[in-house]
């Protein structure tokens, strides 16, 4: 994914405006936590500022051999501020801190609701290691920069303007030629700002390239293994882990620069002052007492400018970070309800599809090479009456699973193409339309739940003996049995323990278990033997009355019952009709099952 | 990772900041790059020198100089001053870079093994460690690591060195001083404790709920469409939104005590600040204690204190690290329970074309514990040549005889023969290079359409055309403009289910190998198509060993022979006439295939 969104002012380092006004975006619910947290910030400054002024007393108190009692007091007093500003501290600390958890936890659940809405389309075009990566290190970076981060250049800020005033009404003179060094801290972090942000970014992106790596390698391990290509992964994710090893070091060493030098640069305003300061004591124009509270203040400003390297890298990584979250926030969801949605009127279940024509629109595969584009389907046009059924034949890649997708609008189809009980879905809202439809799709994920909660992803209250009930209709309840666990047992990631077969049974029990309008079925039962699939499809008779039905397939037993069959080519409906229609019409169904006729003739000559 | 229970569920781990069984099981990662670890901590006494010189040399420049008004020799501390923060500069960055240096290869070794490892394991360990877990180990594991040299362990020395430093030196200058100075060391240590075990129990409830966000996302991002499918992004939505709670709550938790811990060491300093006033003016005023000292002191003590703010996020880190580590090395200690033997015995070298046997004698199988047989007692051949189809109910056992026979899982008794020698005598390549195998569950990776037939193996380009064109993928290649450059999305995802089947398919078959197997690989082809891959492998199969595996007797009517399953035992066998006649379960199960044509049939020819 890109990052168009760069900066233009170089003062800020990468802060770009739309960063910008996500962070304040989403600081605004904690708005009243971040002013109380800036009041105590304030407060605890104040309270440390006190404390070298107080020194400064204690100092001439002593040189003008006051007495030990008054010194006592002063020290008390030191005491007691440091308290009271340690309790400011606490405060402070606390109510940022806990706005800084409040914008990451709001992030995420911004993040995670918007995945939610984002479709296939996205997915097909991101790869989940990319995602993950982003969601996972790229939030925990963004909290780094907006709870710590944020508060130390809170206190930076605040420090060095306290600091400076209290310093330039000791001595103005001094304090010009301490701050001397310091404009070559501005200029040197200046320079490594941009060396850092891009730094970070591409550290982050290969990061997300080796944990695409291992995604793909372990989700992919039996072929890797079977194909004994363990040696030539083992080299290109090597390749992956040098680069980010070249890239890390990259980055010590700028670190490495920018550490220490704040570190001298503010011990060298300790030099000049000891130094110039010095020579104003001995001429003189300034107290012993004014010297050390001078010294003192400087050292105040030690840790701030120390800790501003650290801020740097923060800020720099966590704008990059939130430059690639917003990436994803910032891509358009199609799946969501317009201003003028409607709900489904009826819930017969009548399918209408008038001249529908779809591409997958050519979206850039990974490496940017543009996919397969043109259209997909062509003028396609279907009527399914309530409680029929219709089966969709044809050749691998016809268009078949990319049709039915239209139907449940997990990929836009065009306006006024394609309708629902006389609705247009892209005006349907979106819950009704999906709640209408038991979809079983061509691959069959589970979860890695039990299988009862599985079957009952769709409708998660529903009763257990309903569930026993699905699983009769789909022939699992058999083999369930003699799991362990029975309907209790845990499927493995994707549903990975159980043999193909029984998780596509699983998958149709789930689209079951929602009582749909309509019931499709993308080549559902492909792996189940044909004595199986025969008790379900007599089974599926009974239990989906009245459910208008959407079988795709390559086997005639199954579709050949349907109430038309339509036959996908290329793309447009070569034929339509039923059973015997087709088959006298002779064309490419005819020829289907004369295929299988032949062999069963030749099997019936040669047995 | 060898608990048997609950597998899915992140192991809570301990909350130690050091534990030194860990750490001599890193030993061998860092040896190598010791000497960059010895680099940096040459650089520390430098360091700590350096910066214990400063605060010194503005006592004797306020003793020597500012107090009696003299400027002569002033200039030579000036010096001396700036010499000491140069010093410190250069070995500051010599530190940091020595053990971020040897950090950064530890870290990268350190993957590497992993990595290599993962791709060492069996069957069973996928089945019990979900992707995202792993991935975890590779990656934010490996980085906390990386995280304790950059900030951790190194630091740590260096800090307490200048913490022992100074003590001492202020001990040099003023002890009765020091002595005052030193009365907030044990209050300060008690607060450290009891901070540290308040932090770790926090730490400890972080990690396991960062786990549960972690794995609850990235299932629901692998199976989204069918989230969305079946609404449950409100349900959805909601739990995630409590995990992310729960590790809101506990994080604020854990950030109360960190701002006070931090803000508590911040006011101890400024304390000790009024007591050495308090003390060191009366010092003064007696005449006991110049003025450079006291100076000198309050530079010490701030100096004192820095590191010690930060130390509870150093020892965040050194948590983070430890708990990776463990968990890195809990990784590492599993060892599959598949390997290839000590001493392999040499498989015979065979063409492609020669073929291969396969025999099974008296096989079981379970794939948890010995209660739950899923094959029993199998015992069948395949001749050098020919074609054996397994034909049964699904969750028969036909995938798991695969797996068995690729050793992706070990059997429980009996053995499996390839060519004549067990298994598990051969190593696991010589195995699986006799082996060309189409999985029930088509894995592509994202890349090419070539990529994906040759994956990282050298073969030519005739041989991927051959294969291509033998398994129909040029039927949908061919009208792309890329052509075999056609890019493949993650899985597959931007190509029909069938179209991934052909290009698995085709990926057998350019790997020239004398067995082929193909599980159910043409269950989403089209019966056309398959009708043309059968014929192109008429050719490309002659004198090749093939078992096949599939539901559609058009798919396994050429096999020489046919193996019917049920319920993982060898039920029938012979050819498909001899087992028609014979009327039993393969009868059965075939005669409902075609039941249906053959009445239509009848109604069509009159
Ligand atoms: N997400 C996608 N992005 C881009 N192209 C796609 C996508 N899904 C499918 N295609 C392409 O669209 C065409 C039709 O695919 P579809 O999955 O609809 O075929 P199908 O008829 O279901 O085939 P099969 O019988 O193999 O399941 C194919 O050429 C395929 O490569
Ligand atoms: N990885 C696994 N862990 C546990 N059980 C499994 C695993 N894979 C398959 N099984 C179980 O073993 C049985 C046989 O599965 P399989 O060999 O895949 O059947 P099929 O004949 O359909 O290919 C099934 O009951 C299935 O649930
Ligand atoms: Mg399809
Ligand atoms: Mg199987």
């Amino acid at each position: 994914m890109t990052h168009d969104t760069q900066a233009r002012s170089p003062r800020l380092g990468h802060i770009s405006r739309t960063n910008l006004q996500a962070i304040v975006g989403y600081y605004r619910r904690y708005r009243l936590a971040v002013a109380g947290g800036l009041a105590a910030l304030i407060a605890t400054n104040a309270c440390v500022m006190a404390v070298p002024w107080l020194l400064k007393w204690a100092i001439e108190a002593i040189g003008s051999g006051a007495g030990w009692t008054s010194v006592g007091r002063l020290a008390a007093v030191i005491a007691a501020v440091a308290l009271l500003g340690g309790a400011f501290r606490t405060a402070s600390r606390v109510v940022i801190y806990w706005a800084g958890r409040g914008v990451e936890y709001d992030i995420r659940n911004d993040l995670f609701r918007h995945l939610l809405r984002l479709t296939p389309s996205f997915y097909d075009r991101t790869r989940v290691g990319d995602i993950l990566s982003r969601a996972i290190n790229d939030t925990s970076d963004i909290r780094m920069l907006i709870g710590p981060g944020i508060l130390q250049v809170m206190n930076t800020a605040i420090a060095y303007a306290a600091a400076i005033t209290m310093m330039v009404l000791l001595s103005p003179f001094l304090t010009l030629c301490a701050l001397a060094p310091y404009p070559l801290m501005v200029l040197f972090t200046k320079r490594y700002t941009r060396r850092l942000y891009d730094l970070s970014t591409r550290i982050q992106e290969t990061l997300a390239g080796i944990s695409t790596r291992v995604q793909e390698t372990v989700s992919g391990i039996t072929v890797v293994q079977a194909y004994v290509q363990e040696d030539s992964t083992q080299s290109a994710f090597e390749a992956e882990c040098d680069a980010y090893y070249r890239q890390s070091m990259e980055m010590v060493r700028v670190r490495g620069v920018i550490y220490p030098l704040l570190g001298t640069i503010a011990s060298i305003a300790t030099l000049i002052v000891l130094g110039v300061g010095g020579r104003e004591v001995i001429l003189g124009r300034l107290t012993l007492g004014d010297f050390v509270a001078f010294n003192a203040y400087l050292g105040l400003l030690l840790w701030p400018t120390i800790a501003m390297g650290w801020i740097l890298t923060v800020i720099q990584r966590g704008l990059a970070a939130l430059t690639r979250i917003q990436a994803i926030l910032a891509t358009p969801s199609e799946a969501t309800d317009g201003p003028d949605a409607v709900s489904l009127p009826t819930r017969a279940g009548r399918i209408e599809i008038r001249g529908l024509t779809f591409g997958y629109d050519g979206a850039p595969a990974d490496d940017g090479r543009p996919a397969a584009s043109g259209s997909v389907l062509n003028e396609v046009s279907i009527t399914v009456e309530p409680g029929t059924t219709c089966a969709i034949v044809g050749r691998t890649g016809s268009g078949k699973s990319t049709l039915v997708r239209m139907l449940a609008r997990l990929y836009r189809p065009p306006d006024g193409c394609v309708f629902i009980d006389g609705v247009d879905v892209n005006r349907l809202r979106l819950a009704d339309l999906r709640a209408c439809i038991g979809f079983v799709p061509q691959e069959s994920f589970l979860f890695s739940t039990t299988i009862a909660e599985n079957i009952a992803f769709g409708r998660p209250d529903t009763p257990p003996h309903e569930i026993e009930r699905w699983c009769e209709v789909v022939r699992l309840t058999e083999e369930v049995a003699a799991f362990p666990g029975g309907l209790e047992s845990v499927v493995g990631e994707r549903g990975i323990t159980l043999s193909g077969g029984q998780r596509q049974r699983v998958a149709l029990a789930r689209a079951l278990c929602v009582g749909p309008a309509i019931l499709i079925l993308d080549d559902s039962l492909s792996a189940v033997d044909t004595e199986t699939e025969e008790a379900i499809l007599g089974a599926l008779e009974e239990a989906t009355r009245g459910m208008t039905k959407i079988l795709i397939s390559h086997r005639v037993s199954t579709v050949r019952d349907a109430d038309q069959i339509v036959v996908l080519d290329d793309g447009r409906v070569a034929e339509r009709g039923t059973h015997t229609e087709l088959i006298r019409a002779g064309g490419l169904y005819a020829d289907l099952v004369e295929r299988q006729r032949l062999e069963e003739e030749l099997e019936a000559v040669e047995g | 990772m060898t608990k048997q229970t609950d597998p899915f569920r992140e192991e809570t781990i301990l909350g130690r900041a050091y534990d030194a069984r860990l750490m001599r099981r890193l030993w061998p990662f860092v040896r190598p790059h010791a000497r960059w670890l010895g680099f940096s901590l040459a650089f520390m006494p430098v360091a700590t020198l350096a910066g214990l010189a400063q605060p010194y040399l503005i006592k004797v420049a306020i003793d020597s100089h500012i107090v009696p008004g003299t400027f002569s020799g002033i200039g030579l501390v000036l010096g001396a001053y700036l010499a000491a923060i140069l010093v410190e500069f250069a070995a500051r960055f010599g530190e940091l870079y020595g053990t971020n240096l040897a950090g950064q290869r530890v870290v990268f070794d350190l993957r590497r093994t992993l990595f290599a490892h993962l791709q060492r394991q069996d069957g069973r360990f996928f089945d019990r460690n979900p992707v995202g877990r792993l991935v975890t180990r590779l990656t934010s594991d490996t980085e906390a690591v990386s995280d304790m040299f950059a900030s951790g362990v190194v630091a740590i020395v260096a800090d307490v060195a200048m913490l022992v430093g100074i003590v001492v030196v202020l001990w040099l200058i003023a002890p009765k001083l020091a002595l005052v100075t030193y009365t907030v060391l044990p209050p300060l240590a008690l607060i450290a404790v009891f901070f540290r075990a308040r932090l770790r129990d926090a730490f400890r409830a972080i990690r396991v709920l960062v786990a549960r966000l972690n794995t609850y996302l990235q299932e629901n991002i692998l199976g989204m469409t069918v989230v969305q499918l079946f609404g449950r992004e409100g349900r959805n939505f909601e739990a995630f939104r409590a995990i992310n709670d729960e590790h809101f709550r506990v994080n604020h938790r854990s950030n109360i005590y960190d701002a006070s811990f931090y803000a508590v060491v911040d006011t101890l300093s400024s304390i000790t600040l009024a007591l050495l006033v308090w003390f060191g003016g009366g010092q003064i005023l007696q005449g006991a204690l110049t003025f450079g000292v006291l100076v000198a002191f309050f530079e010490y003590v701030q100096r004192f204190f820095l590191p010690i703010r930060d130390l509870s996020a150093k020892f965040t880190i050194m948590q983070q690290a430890m708990a990776s580590l463990e968990r890195t090395f809990t990784l590492l200690d599993t060892t599959p329970a598949v390997a290839s033997p000590a001493a392999p015995a040499p498989l015979p070298a065979r063409s492609g074309a020669q073929g291969g046997a396969v025999a099974f004698e008296g096989v079981w199988f379970s794939y948890n514990g010995e209660a739950e047989w899923v094959l029993r007692d199998l015992s069948f051949r395949v001749a050098p040549g020919e074609t054996v189809a397994i034909v049964g109910a699904t969750g028969a056992g036909k995938t798991t005889i695969i797996k068995l026979l690729q050793r992706f899982y070990e059997v429980r008794r009996g053995r499996i023969l390839i060519d004549g020698l067990d298994v598990r005598s051969v190593s696991l390549e010589a195995l699986r290079r006799r082996i060309a195998l189409v999985l029930q569950d088509v894995f592509l990776f994202a890349g090419t359409v070539e990529h994906n037939v040759r994956l990282g193996e050298a073969i030519g380009p005739e041989a991927v055309a051959r294969a291509v064109e033998a398994a129909r993928v040029s039927s949908f290649v061919h009208a792309h403009p890329a052509g075999l450059q056609m890019p493949v999305a993650e899985r597959g995802r931007n190509l029909s289910s069938g179209q991934r089947q052909l290009i698995a398919f085709s990926r057998a078959l350019a790997f020239d190998r004398p067995i082929l197997v193909l599980d159910e690989a043409t269950s989403s082809v089209d019966p056309e198509t398959e009708g043309l891959i059968q014929e192109a492998l008429h050719v490309l199969l002659e004198g090749r060993t093939a078992i096949v595996i599939a539901h559609r007797l058009s798919t396994i009517q050429g096999a020489d022979r046919i193996l019917v399953l049920h319920k993982g035992q060898l039920r029938e066998e012979g050819t498909h006439q001899e087992l028609l006649a014979r009327k039993g379960l393969y009868h059965t199960l075939y005669k409902l295939q075609y039941r249906g044509q053959e009445a239509a049939a009848r109604k069509t020819r009159p």
